[in-house]
């Protein structure tokens, strides 16, 4: 199963996965028109942190055991048959965030607005590349089979 | 080799997709006296408050059950395990026969015994029809004040969505605090500022002693503290006790469920059982 693997010895911390990830899931997938506001602008599925020198971005690990699935109450979190990825059904969630309390690595993030949950990484399944592993600038963003 | 399996809860649907991780040939039978496939029992409140719809609260996708190769017998009832001849007997007299049987018969809401306790407006919180039947109380009774008995998960789940219906809700809770098998002091307070906040009322140390009742209605409830309280409808959220009617008068050991060792085996042969019906023994190591 694939995996994104963060390589925090060369993260420079110049936070491109973010603004990819956010592009990437927006209709238009156009960065002039969802920095403009012309389209919705999703929070990043990514979670990026920093301290002093130390940076690194860190995405849903799609645990092989995955809390998130167990606590999840209306099914909204799944696991692909064919890939073994942890999904996201938006239309199903009603936002009672126990995915959030449950996650060892705290990868998925309320989205206060909607009332739902916003960063559930899906290894960019449309795209069929994680863009944020495509366009690190100094791969420290690697994806392991 | 025949499956079958009594309830359709959670328990029974982990059982069918680990049935499946084996045995993806033989037939599994599913029995439940409730008209719906497997939903998700924590989002009865979102029903009630409105937030979801009907079809939404499904926790499977539609195909499960067909594509797990699961023979549903809906709305009806089993009414008796007749273990020497290794089959079931529903309520409309038909007759199961299995190689293994799994029961997964859940929970009842405890109902205290106490004065006015079968007039009208009294429910409890754990399935759909219970939401359809609070749902035509509250418009047929023009219900502004609702109490709720016991403040643990499902007393607290209800008084969320009753809430969001803009209902006077006040919870009564037999011990100091709420969720007080779940949160210690400090955090239950952190909930019950934000209940007061939204308009609860919360009582703690008593409970209900007499149900005052008025044309067959709900009216006034009477509590063990000496204080009375005007209520158009009560919520009962004491607890579940296990669901072990079918197993009462057969070789099937109980206690307080039905006992089970760590293969979730009962003592006899090839019938388990598993979810809020069963109780492990001491010896399952559970």
């Amino acid at each position: 199963m694939k995996k994104i693997i963060s390589k925090e010895e060369y993260c420079i911390g110049c936070r491109l996965c973010e603004i990819h990830c956010t592009v990437a899931h927006t209709k238009t997938k156009n960065i002039l028109k969802v920095f403009k506001g012309k389209d919705t602008k999703p929070l990043p599925k990514i979670k990026f942190e920093e301290k002093g020198f130390i940076s690194f971005s860190l995405q849903c690990r799609h645990c092989e055991e995955a809390n998130c699935i167990e606590a999840c109450i209306t099914g909204a979190l799944y696991r692909d048959e064919k890939t073994g990825t942890v999904l996201w059904d938006e239309n199903k969630c009603v936002g009672c965030w126990m995915c959030i309390m449950l996650c060892p690595f705290g990868v998925i993030e309320p989205d206060l607005q909607k009332k739902k949950i916003s960063s559930k990484c899906d290894l960019c399944i449309n795209e069929g590349f994680p863009v944020c592993v495509k366009n690190c600038p100094n791969e420290a963003l690697v994806i392991e089979e | 080799m025949k499956y079958v399996i009594i309830g359709n809860s959670i328990a029974a649907t982990n059982a069918i997709k680990s049935i499946r991780e084996f045995d993806k040939e033989n037939k599994i039978i599913l029995i439940s006296d409730e008209e719906y496939i497997n939903y998700s029992r924590p989002l009865i409140s979102y029903l009630l408050a409105k937030k979801i719809t009907k079809e939404k609260i499904n926790y499977l996708s539609t195909d499960f059950y067909e594509k797990n190769k699961v023979d549903l017998i809906l709305k009806k009832k089993a009414v008796k395990i007749l273990i020497n001849e290794k089959s079931i007997l529903l309520n409309d007299n038909t007759k199961i026969n299995y190689d293994k049987l799994l029961l997964t018969t859940g929970g009842t809401p405890i109902i205290p015994q106490i004065k006015g306790i079968n007039t009208n407006g009294i429910f409890n919180f754990t399935k759909i029809s219970d939401v359809e039947k609070i749902e035509k109380y509250i418009k047929e009774n023009n219900v502004k004040k609702v109490s709720v008995i016991g403040a643990g998960l499902i007393g607290l789940k209800a008084t969320e969505a009753l809430l969001e219906l803009k209902l006077k809700v006040t919870i009564i809770e037999l011990s100091d605090r709420i969720l007080a098998s779940t949160l210690d002091k400090k955090a239950s307070a952190i909930f019950e500022n934000e209940l007061r906040k939204n308009g609860c009322e919360i009582i703690t140390n008593t409970t209900v002693k007499e149900i005052i009742t008025e044309n067959n209605k709900v009216k006034e409830l009477s509590l063990i503290n000496g204080t009375r309280k005007k209520t158009d409808m009560i919520i009962i959220a004491i607890g579940v006790k296990p669901n072990i009617e079918l197993v009462k008068e057969t070789e099937i050991k109980i206690n307080r469920g039905i006992l089970v060792n760590s293969k979730m085996e009962t003592n006899i042969e090839n019938i388990y059982a598993a979810g809020d019906c069963a109780e492990p023994t001491i010896e399952s190591g559970q």
